[in-house]
This record gives C-alpha cells, sequence and structure tokens, in this order.
C-alpha cells in the first residue's frame, strides 16, 4: 500500500515538473573539436578577429595579417587554407557570408565593406547610396538577413542602417537611447535587429518593434566584462563573445545565462575571443583572438 | 425658572473651563513634573544611586567631565545623559551602545536622510556621523568636529588644497562649502547641490546685466551649464575659467565653433561631431583615420566631446575628468580590477593609460602604443632586455605555437588577485602551464 502511494506521488511529482522542464532554458553544452592555427602553407594566424561559415565552408579574417584564409569542412575537418590576400581589404575584422557564399567583409582601417566572391576575389566595394543625410558612415559591425539585406551598424551616426546588397539605402534604426558603446549587431532569420552594448554588457532588439530598440536583458556586468560579438540562432539564443573574460555568454529570451567554455590557452579554452559563427549544424565557431587561432565546438546532442 | 437656568448655565461654564485645553507652558510644566516623578520613582524601584544616568558614569570616565563643560553638548547628554546612547550593563554593540553605530543617530534624528534624494553625503549614508560631529560636545555649533570648510578639508583634502591655492576665489566658498551644499543630502540636486547649476549661481549672479551679457561674448548662455568653463571652487584664471582654456574660447572667438550671435540659434555648432574639430585639428583626425584601429568614441555619440570639455577644463588636454575616472566610465571593469590588485600597476593606479594606450586611434589591438608587448614594457622595465626568463619573437609559447612568449605570456597588465600581476596564485602553477613535465 506505501509503495503504491509513493509511487503515485512520483508520477505527480513527474507531471508537475514535465512542464518546468519543458519551457525553461534549454541546456545547451558544446564540445571541443577542433582549433585551425595556420593556412594551407603553415603560416600562422595572427590575432584572427572575424570569421563566416557555413556547413562545408570557412572563411576567417586573418587581421592581424591583414588577410583573409578560406578553408573547406569535409567530414567535420578543415581542408584546404587558401591565403586570400587582396589590395582592397588591407584589414578585415568582421566577415558574413550571404546565402549565395559571397562574401561581406569590414575593413577596419578603411572603414569600408568589401564584397568578394566565394572563392575570394574581389568584386566590388558595398557603395552606400540614397542615404536620408550625406555623411561619413563608419560601420563598427555588419550582419546579414534572411533576405539578403546588408546591415551596418554606424557609430559615427548612432544608428542602424539597411541596405540591398548593392548599397541601396533601405531604412535606418537609431540606436537606444543611454546606450554605453555599441560593439556589435546581429539579425535574425525574421529580421530582428540585436544590438551588443559592450560598456553596459546588454543586448536591446528591435523585436516589438522593427524601428525601435528596446532592452532585451538587463545589465549583465556581473555575468560579462566588455562583451564585443554577437550572433543570434534560429532558436532565439544568442551567443555573445565575453571578450575580458574570455568566454562565451549564451543568453535564452527568457534572461537565461549560460558560460560555455573557460580562458586560458589550452584549446577548448578562450582568450579575448571576437567574431562568431554557427551553422545550420549547430557548430560553432570562435575567432580565439588573443590565442591567434579559430577554435570549432560541436554541439552536444 | 429663570434661577434654574443661571445654575445650569454655571454648570456648563464650570464644566467648559475643566475639560478646555491647558496652557502649554503648565501643560509642558506638568509633563516635566510627571517625568521627573517617574524618573524618580524608576530610580527608586532599580535601586538606583542618585545621578546613575549620568554623573556616576564620570567616576569611571572623568576625561568626559572636561567634555561636557563644552560650549556645545549634544542634548541627551545633557538629559537624560550618557544612558540616552549607552546601555549601562551590556550591549551587542561596541562603547556598549543601545543600537548599532550605524543607525543609533537616526533614533532621534529620522529625517536627516530624505526619501528620493538625488544625492547623499557617503559618511552621512554610511551611518558615521560621527566623522563630522562629535556625539558628546564640541566647541561648534551642530557639535560639529572642526569650523567651517577646515571640516570638509580633512576629507575633501584636494579640493581643500585648490581651494587654498587658487589665486581666484568665489566668494560664496570663502563663507563655506554650506552656502552651495546640503551636508547630509539633497532631494533637488546632484554632488549635494542646493540646486542645480545655472539656476543655484543664478541666486547671486544676475544674467540679464550689461557685464554679465558682455563677460560672456553676448552669447545666450543664461540657461548653460556653468560649470562647464567656471571652477566655481576657486581658479588661477579671472572670472574663474578652468586653468586649461580652449584656445578660441579664451579669445572669445565663440563663432569658430557656434553659429554666433547674428545666428536665430547662436549656441548652434557649425559642423557635427569630429567633423567641426577636424577644422582646427586636421592633423589629430588625420592621423587618426590613418590607423587601422580607431577608438570608438572619437567618432561615436558626441565624438571629441565624449572626453574633451570644449571650453576649458581642470585637466591638461582639455579631458573632462581625469584620465582614470574618464577611462572608467566606460572601462569600469578594468580600472575595477586594478584597484582590486594585489600588485598595482604604477601607469594605472596614477591615472596614467595612455603610457600603455593611444587615446585616438592605433594599428594595434588594444591600443597599445607598440605593436610589440615586450618592447612596450621594457619602456619602463629595462631589466627585462637582458636577465629574465627567455622572451621575444624567437621564444614559441609552448601552450600554443601561434603564440610568443612575452610579459602577458605569465602578467596581466591590469592586475589580477595574485601578486606581481600573475593569473595564477601559485609560482609552481604558473610555471608548469608550460613546463609541464613538471606537474604533479
Amino acid at each position: 500500500m506505501r509503495g503504491i502511494n509513493l509511487s503515485r506521488c512520483m508520477l505527480v511529482m513527474i507531471v508537475l515538473l514535465l512542464p518546468l522542464h519543458a519551457f525553461g532554458a534549454e541546456e545547451i553544452r558544446f564540445k571541443h573539436e577542433s582549433s585551425l592555427y595556420a593556412d594551407e602553407k603553415g603560416v600562422g594566424l595572427n590575432q584572427p578577429e572575424g570569421v563566416a561559415c557555413s556547413n562545408d565552408r570557412l572563411a576567417v579574417a586573418d587581421t592581424g595579417n591583414g588577410r583573409l584564409v578560406l578553408f573547406t569542412l569535409q567530414g567535420g575537418e578543415f581542408k584546404g587554407g587558401t591565403e586570400i590576400r587582396l589590395s582592397q581589404v588591407l584589414y578585415p575584422i568582421r566577415i558574413v557570408r550571404n546565402s549565395s557564399g559571397d562574401l561581406f567583409v569590414l575593413d577596419g582601417k578603411q572603414r569600408k565593406v568589401a564584397r568578394l566572391s566565394a572563392d575570394g576575389s574581389f568584386k566590388q566595394y558595398v557603395e552606400l547610396s540614397g542615404l536620408p543625410v550625406e555623411g561619413m558612415v563608419i560601420p563598427a559591425g555588419i550582419s546579414l538577413d534572411g533576405n539578403g539585406l546588408l546591415y551596418l551598424l554606424d557609430i559615427q551616426g548612432s544608428r542602424v542602417l539597411v541596405f540591398t546588397d548593392d548599397g541601396k539605402y533601405q531604412r535606418q534604426i537609431v540606436l537606444p537611447k543611454d546606450y554605453g558603446f555599441i560593439a556589435d549587431l546581429a539579425v535574425n532569420s525574421k529580421g530582428t535587429v540585436f544590438l551588443l552594448d559592450s560598456v553596459h554588457a546588454m543586448v536591446y532588439s528591435t523585436a516589438k518593434d522593427p524601428a525601435v530598440f528596446l532592452p532585451v536583458t538587463e545589465r549583465l556586468k556581473d555575468d560579462m566584462t566588455f562583451p564585443s560579438n554577437i550572433i543570434v540562432d534560429d532558436k532565439g539564443l544568442m551567443y555573445i563573445s565575453d571578450q575580458n573574460n574570455g568566454n562565451i555568454v549564451v543568453v535564452n529570451q527568457d534572461g537565461t545565462i549560460r558560460r560555455l567554455f573557460s580562458t586560458g590557452w589550452k584549446e577548448g579554452a578562450l582568450r579575448y575571443p571576437t567574431q562568431l559563427c554557427i551553422n545550420s549544424n549547430g557548430d560553432l565557431f570562435v575567432a580565439d583572438r588573443a590565442n591567434s587561432r579559430i577554435q570549432k565546438f560541436i554541439p552536444l546532442k | 425658572m429663570k434661577r434654574r437656568t443661571g445654575i445650569f448655565m454655571l454648570a456648563l461654564l464650570a464644566i467648559g473651563i475643566c475639560l478646555a485645553p491647558q496652557a502649554p507652558a503648565a501643560t509642558a510644566a506638568k509633563t516635566e513634573k510627571a517625568a521627573k516623578t517617574t524618573k524618580e520613582s524608576d530610580d527608586s524601584k532599580f535601586h538606583l544611586k542618585p545621578g546613575a544616568r549620568q554623573k556616576v558614569c564620570l567616576t569611571c570616565h572623568p576625561t568626559f567631565e572636561e567634555v561636557m563643560k563644552k560650549p556645545f553638548v549634544h542634548t541627551p547628554l545633557k538629559n537624560p545623559g550618557c544612558i540616552a546612547c549607552h546601555s549601562p550593563h551590556a550591549s551587542n554593540f561596541p562603547k556598549q551602545l543601545s543600537a548599532a553605530p550605524g543607525s543609533i543617530c537616526v533614533t532621534c534624528h529620522p529625517g536627516i536622510l530624505p526619501k528620493n534624494a538625488r544625492s547623499t553625503h557617503k559618511a552621512a549614508l554610511d551611518g558615521k556621523c560621527v566623522q563630522c560631529h562629535d556625539q558628546h560636545a564640541s566647541d561648534y555649533k551642530y557639535n560639529l568636529r572642526k569650523a567651517g570648510n577646515e571640516l570638509c578639508f580633512d576629507c575633501h583634502k584636494e579640493k581643500g588644497e585648490t581651494i587654498k591655492n587658487a589665486k581666484f576665489k568665489h566668494v560664496p566658498v570663502e563663507k563655506g562649502c554650506v552656502t552651495c551644499h546640503s551636508p547630509h543630502a539633497s532631494p533637488n540636486a546632484t554632488a549635494l547641490l542646493k540646486s542645480e547649476a545655472p539656476e543655484l549661481c543664478k541666486g547671486c549672479h544676475d544674467t540679464n546685466k550689461p557685464f554679465f551679457i558682455k563677460q560672456h561674448a553676448n552669447m545666450p548662455v543664461a540657461n548653460s551649464q556653468c560649470t562647464q568653463c567656471h571652477n566655481v571652487h576657486g581658479s588661477n584664471k579671472a572670472g574663474l575659467i578652468y586653468d586649461n582654456v580652449h584656445k578660441p574660447f579664451a579669445s572669445k572667438m565663440c563663432n569658430q565653433c557656434h553659429e554666433g550671435t547674428t545666428s536665430p540659434k547662436p549656441l548652434a555648432l557649425k559642423k557635427n561631431g569630429f567633423e567641426l574639430c577636424r577644422g582646427c585639428h586636421s592633423n589629430v583626425v588625420n592621423d587618426m583615420f590613418a590607423k587601422n584601429r580607431l577608438h570608438w568614441p572619437v567618432v561615436g555619440k558626441e565624438a571629441c566631446l565624449n572626453c574633451h570639455n570644449p571650453h576649458a577644463s581642470a585637466q591638461k588636454g582639455l579631458l573632462k575628468t581625469p584620465p582614470v575616472k574618464l577611462c572608467g566610465t566606460c572601462y569600469a571593469d578594468t580600472i575595477e580590477r586594478q584597484e582590486k590588485s594585489t600588485t598595482k600597476h604604477p601607469p594605472i593606479k596614477d591615472g596614467m593609460c595612455t603610457a600603455c594606450h593611444e587615446p585616438h586611434a592605433s594599428d594595434n589591438v588594444f591600443l597599445t602604443v607598440q605593436a610589440s608587448t615586450v618592447e612596450l614594457c621594457g619602456s619602463c622595465h629595462d631589466y627585462m632586455k637582458h636577465s629574465t626568463h627567455p622572451i621575444g619573437e624567437k621564444i614559441i609559447d609552448k601552450r600554443n605555437k601561434n603564440l610568443i612568449v612575452q610579459c602577458l605570456s605569465c602578467h596581466r597588465s591590469h592586475g589580477t588577485e595574485f601578486k606581481k600581476m600573475v593569473p595564477f596564485g601559485t609560482v609552481s602553477e604558473l610555471c608548469t602551464q608550460c613546463h609541464i613535465q613538471y606537474q604533479r
């Protein structure tokens, strides 16, 4: 009799706890798989800041060497490592890939966006046209949405500018009031724009109103120190480079926070990470800047 | 019948007199008398010696006899005596206080810190009333420990020095800090000010006077922030202008940057952001844009004005605040790390962030002034160049083939919780990072 009561109690508990599990923060875990140190000729990466990925390709902005390096991914392994050194791109700091494989590279020195074909050949600079007010645009971050629209974080104009991929102005969104310093932006497949504020360690988005940025997190200064880069996956998870703590922080839309790795020199550990990329397999690539390498992490199912 | 009515009226009058409120003096006297009676009955109830609430204490604490001769004695010490604040037998608090030192004063002075104050004096907020007030007796009004500004300068030393050394004095400051500041809290303004500038300043300075208008080059500054240009605590420049002055401002050439008095918007700037400053400082701006990396504040938000005051400043280079404070507005974590660090790195401690970092732009990550960390550190730590652990371009870090061994392989420049700015608790833990054969 006592045994039956106990079983009933357990059953009730399970039924009660099931919804909690279902709606709670998804358990995100990654395992370090490999690290990239050099191009095909053995020339080492030097403080790479940018990384763009798909399931079979990886492009690295090898910032310290002023070049790009292109890899392919076969069976999860990196192949190739072709050096792309262009007179048009002097200091690549961010890199994104569109659905047709073209690369958009932000040059930190020239403060321009260059468009390259998938094999790394230079196509053109994205010439910005049709701006509502003429003036210098100083982009600090770039992103592409599912429709191929190009989003630029213009710190000079305190705004996010939206262009077609050939630079025709579409719209602008003014940065939120009282921001500290916006270091990066991300756009999800629905076109919602996310902003990362390094100084206040918080994220804003246009989820409720496409024309206005509102906070999606509170100030997370206890969890992050001068975060530098952000990406958002299809599930709405925000992956943030916690730059000064040498880690990646995942923030769920409900505010749940999880730290993924550790800081240090050994493989799997990070120091001053910058751009992140996640492909449709769920593999996470991190530009591990101060360790001069790219690290690949695979999700634990 | 008439006689009956008369008696009734007299009776009413008598009742009225009995029930009517008594004169305040009479009431007070009655209350005092009642209290005295209660106290006396308590004294006898507890078999207290005469003077047990105060004078008996002096038999063991005789120095207080002198203290109590001072002109301003804390009221409860006079009556009821020491027991107003001290528990005579035992207490959970130091000095046998009857409440915690930080909260005992507010039991009698509850309104010292108003709710929703815009600024509060830290000493008052922390309950450290005795920093300014002598809890027993003093030679100065309000039981203050020192007279006038001298009291404030005990903590605000730097401000005191500025005021003492200033060639041109501000009269209200000479009169006393409390002319403009509230000592405990301000419900209306920051920095304990009685009201914000320019309203506070306008209390004395009539902005409509021809002299005022002329001195401000006819610019409509009545609603501007006076403290942007004037050092209200005293200055070596006439008009209490800050010691470091922007040239166009010194020569009253306002229209170099502003639209000027001929415009309907005289204070409007001629250009936005760094484009305005570029007009004169083209070398600085061009150098900046020739570098790989910009310090984002130089182009974002208010651009140059994020860090510089365009008119005048107490800081060199027209910086808004001392460098550590200024850099700390964004890099608060880094500054905090240094403050907590066991070993202090002198350039940061001394507020010289620019000893290692370029403030505007650089070709290097973290805007360092030199590409090589070894060279950068070596500019102060000369010994690194001859006898030290092998470091430099040819020494590969065993942990990572893309890294060389350099100063930051073992140290963190802004400090750690461990000695010598090392990120590990023990030397062996540090060394065995690379020398793994010695790991146990």
